[in-house]
């Protein structure tokens, strides 16, 4: 077994045999359209079991908001496969590995990813980091209680010349949402790639001249009933609460239309405050960005905390076993991370401070159920962590990469 | 004077009277869209668990009861203690005589009740969730609806259990569950002390055995004999000759640590035969969620529980702890209880001990009671509202401050006890 980067010239076969893992098919023409515009050949990875490619793996470079504003480095981990003629013989394992060890190289502060399945990635280290809700909205009474006003308007545009107008609101909503990555010009062009949107429609909140969100959604009538149609929101992204509140009624206010159905939405979205019904929303709790430190320090200290305190954590690395303890001094305006060889306050995976490090889970829990230990001269750190890493809002990535 | 006020000058509002009580259910019982046709023994318990009549309020049509309400008086747990608490129930409005104020006027009067009574928060369970805000009601805590899939639930690692699950019979559980409810009710907000008269319902024999198909399973976990949890459960047998798929619902799991919660979860997650458990008053925050390896295996859909209504803030706030130290002045708009409106200064030491009082001062953020009761047990955050347009900020960061403040940490359970 052999893993190296990809070539060129193999890309097609490359793509087939991934799509193939994955229970899907390819077209030459996407495949052009992906080498050009979404992936960076010399991060994309392939096993060979002779000629035969038997495992898959990759990653995109996207930089990432963190509480505060910062933005981070990180490996948008993806295309990772394994053939089913050739499971079990750790083929997984060397292409994650490969894949952290280049992303190091590169100085990626971590890596993240969308997993086919929840219980792969915690054996490398990768934490349950953003959860999202998917939701279901029955549109019968869907009225705002209370709202933010808004005074822009909207507007409806055509493939061709929204992709500047949802730049420029996404770029708006990016550095002040935990969460969220880049997206460059040529991954607009792949995203909004007319076949695969083609029945896509596209609404985009302007203020002034200034677009401050945008929503793609598409609608499946009800063969058998023309006024039950299902709305499925793509993607709804708003700079600012007005722009939300805007958006979203325009969603709810479709003709022929019945429910409205919206993936990955974040767990803390002001929606279910500001609906008269707020049971017309009916969310459901999914697991969605997973996250790997690649570079704890960094990761501690760029992002800002709610409240001003000090904690000593030890950190065990999930695959070596490995413990390195930092000090961490945090406060709203600034932090800092520093190895140390203090006496640790609390002592954890990585796989768990990468849970508790956006406030997906309360410290206090992961340690109540044994998986955090806590010092007996500190009986009170992980209550303290608490509100440390308690993050709002919350972590979100719309981004299905 | 236009038709609908003639009609509602008809209507009389006043305490149901002993001789009344089988009335009195009747109407609440078609109010939620059912019949009273009480169990044997049902009415005596109904008389020993919510007592005289008195703490309702009614509507009267001549004689016709066309609406009902009432409250119980609870202990429930708060952050850092217990307090009084004011449970609403039994709230419903003949459908023949809807759109006149019924309901506002039996709401108003209960809550003018319970002030005079010296209770400083009331809350409630809400049929239909667009009803209780104009009231001042807001959403203080969630549960979750829960299903695993227990093929292959395995969980990530196994926390450390000294001992193991046991099966009870239902005398045995009449002694263990009171004793194990009263250690979690004690830490954990949310929860409100049962009274005897319920737990004799709940755990009764004769009952139990008039149910046949329908018994409970009890299992209970203990640590030297000391009582840490209990679950209740029922098992629904599908019929699926080739895949063992039975249906497990869990009715109640209560336990004094995440330890004794982990002991009852692998215990209810092995049951032979069964693909899949359900548990409806599953917490918001899911211990369950963090302890199996594939995460996927359980779906959560969280629901609004328990609305909140603060009577009288400075009583209210003073009695909670919270988690971090501070001073922030909150105005409190209340358009339904004039009596709570002011500007209040909250001062938090460093113990997480408050003082509150009245002052004549420019407030920090503006809030209706509402939100106010929506963080009061902190589950919630503020910041959410005040993105949801609910909430103004007049100093920059109060709202951040507050979230630093109310929220705290760990698991809360809110049971429909009331």
């Amino acid at each position: 077994m052999d893993i190296r980067q990809v070539r060129d010239e193999e890309f097609l076969q490359w793509r087939i045999a991934v799509r193939a893992s994955l229970g899907t098919h390819t077209t030459p023409e996407d495949t052009v359209f992906m080498r050009a515009h979404r992936v960076e050949i010399d991060r994309l990875l392939v096993c060979m079991d002779g000629d035969v490619m038997a495992g898959s793996g990759g990653a995109d470079s996207f930089d990432m908001t963190l509480p505060g504003g910062a933005q981070v480095p990180v490996a948008g981990v993806a295309y990772i496969t394994t053939a089913a003629t050739h499971r079990r013989r750790g083929i997984h394992r060397a292409i994650m590995k490969r894949i952290h060890d280049d992303a190091r190289e590169r100085c990626d502060s971590a890596a993240i990813l969308w997993a086919s399945q929840s219980s792969l990635y915690g054996r490398y280290g990768y934490g349950n980091t953003i959860p999202v809700h998917n939701w279901h909205i029955d549109l019968r009474h869907t009225d705002f209680e209370s709202a933010p006003a808004w005074t822009g308007h909207y507007v409806k545009a055509e493939r061709d010349e929204i992709i500047p107008l949802m730049t420029e609101a996404y770029e708006r909503a990016r550095p002040n949402r935990t969460g969220m990555i880049t997206r460059t010009a040529k991954r607009w062009q792949y995203e909004i790639h007319p076949v695969h949107t083609k029945d896509e429609f596209f609404i985009v909140y302007v203020e002034g001249n200034d677009a401050l969100g945008y929503a793609r959604y598409t609608i499946d009538q009800d063969p058998e009933d023309e006024f039950r149609g299902t709305m499925h929101v793509v993607e709804a992204v708003a700079a600012t609460d007005a722009a939300h509140a805007a958006l979203w009624r325009f969603l709810l206010d479709q003709e022929l239309v019945h429910e409205v159905k919206a993936h990955a939405r974040p767990v803390d979205d002001p929606l279910i405050w500001m609906l008269a019904e707020p049971r017309r929303l009916r969310r459901k709790l999914t697991d969605a960005i997973w996250m790997k430190f690649l570079d704890i320090p960094a990761m501690l200290e760029k992002r800002t905390y709610p409240v001003e305190d000090s904690l000593i954590l030890q950190v065990v690395d999930a695959e070596t076993g490995q413990p390195q303890t930092f000090a961490l001094e945090c406060s709203p305006e600034g932090s800092t991370c520093r190895e140390t060889n203090a006496s640790p306050d609390l002592t954890m995976n990585e796989t768990q401070l990468a849970e508790i490090y956006l406030g997906a889970v309360e410290c206090s829990m992961l340690a109540n159920l044994g998986f955090v230990d806590v010092s007996a001269q500190t009986p009170d750190a992980a209550v303290q962590a608490d509100s440390i890493f308690r993050t709002s809002p919350a972590g979100w990535n719309p981004y299905h990469f | 004077m236009n038709p609908q006020s003639d009609k509602s000058t008809r209507i009389e509002f006043r305490d149901a009277l002993e001789h009344e009580r089988v009335q009195y259910y009747q109407t609440l019982h078609r109010g939620f869209s059912g019949h009273y046709t009480p169990e044997q023994g049902h009415l005596e318990h109904d008389k020993a668990a919510y007592g005289p009549m008195a703490t309702c309020v009614c509507a009267f049509d001549g004689n016709e009861l066309v609406g009902t309400s009432s409250w119980v008086k609870f202990e429930l747990t708060i952050p850092g203690g217990t307090t009084e608490f004011m449970g609403i129930t039994d709230v419903t409005v003949a459908a023949t005589h809807t759109r006149r104020g019924i309901m506002t006027e039996m709401m108003r009067r209960l809550l003018t009740k319970g002030r005079d009574a010296g209770q400083h928060i009331a809350g409630l369970w809400a049929s239909e969730s667009n009803i209780y805000g104009r009231f001042g009601y807001g959403v203080t805590g969630g549960g979750n609806i829960a299903k695993i899939d227990n093929r292959d639930s395995r969980f990530r690692a196994m926390p450390e259990i000294p001992s193991e699950v046991r099966y009870a019979n239902i005398g045995e559980m009449r002694l263990v569950a009171p004793n194990v409810w009263g250690k979690a009710a004690s830490v954990t907000p949310g929860m409100m002390l049962r009274f005897d008269a319920q737990w004799d319902w709940m755990l009764d024999p004769q009952r139990a055995k008039r149910r046949r198909d329908r018994q409970s399973f009890y299992v209970t976990y203990s640590e030297n004999g000391n009582s840490l949890g209990y679950a209740i459960y029922r098992i629904e047998h599908r019929d699926d000759r080739l895949h063992s798929n039975n249906l497990v619902r869990l009715d109640e799991l209560i336990a004094a640590n995440a330890r004794a919660e982990a002991a009852l979860w692998r215990f209810l997650l092995d049951i032979d035969l069964a693909g899949e458990v359900v548990h409806h008053h599953h917490p918001q925050k899911s211990n369950l969620l963090w302890l199996l390896a594939d995460s996927r295996k359980l779906s959560l859909t969280p629901y609004d529980s328990v609305w909140l209504r603060i009577l009288d803030p400075v009583a209210a706030l003073s009695a909670r702890s919270y988690s971090k130290p501070g001073e922030v002045t909150i105005k409190i708009v209340d358009d339904f209880c004039e009596w709570t409106e002011g500007v209040y200064l909250l001062r938090v030491d460093e113990r997480g001990q408050a003082v509150c009082n009245l002052v004549d001062r420019p407030p920090d953020v503006t809030m209706p009671i509402a939100s106010l009761g929506s963080i009061y047990m902190g589950a919630m955050m503020l910041a959410d509202q005040a993105r949801g347009g609910r909430i103004t900020e007049h100093t920059p960061g109060s709202v951040a401050k507050i979230d630093t403040m109310f929220p705290i940490s760990g698991v809360h359970s809110f049971l429909p006890d009331f």
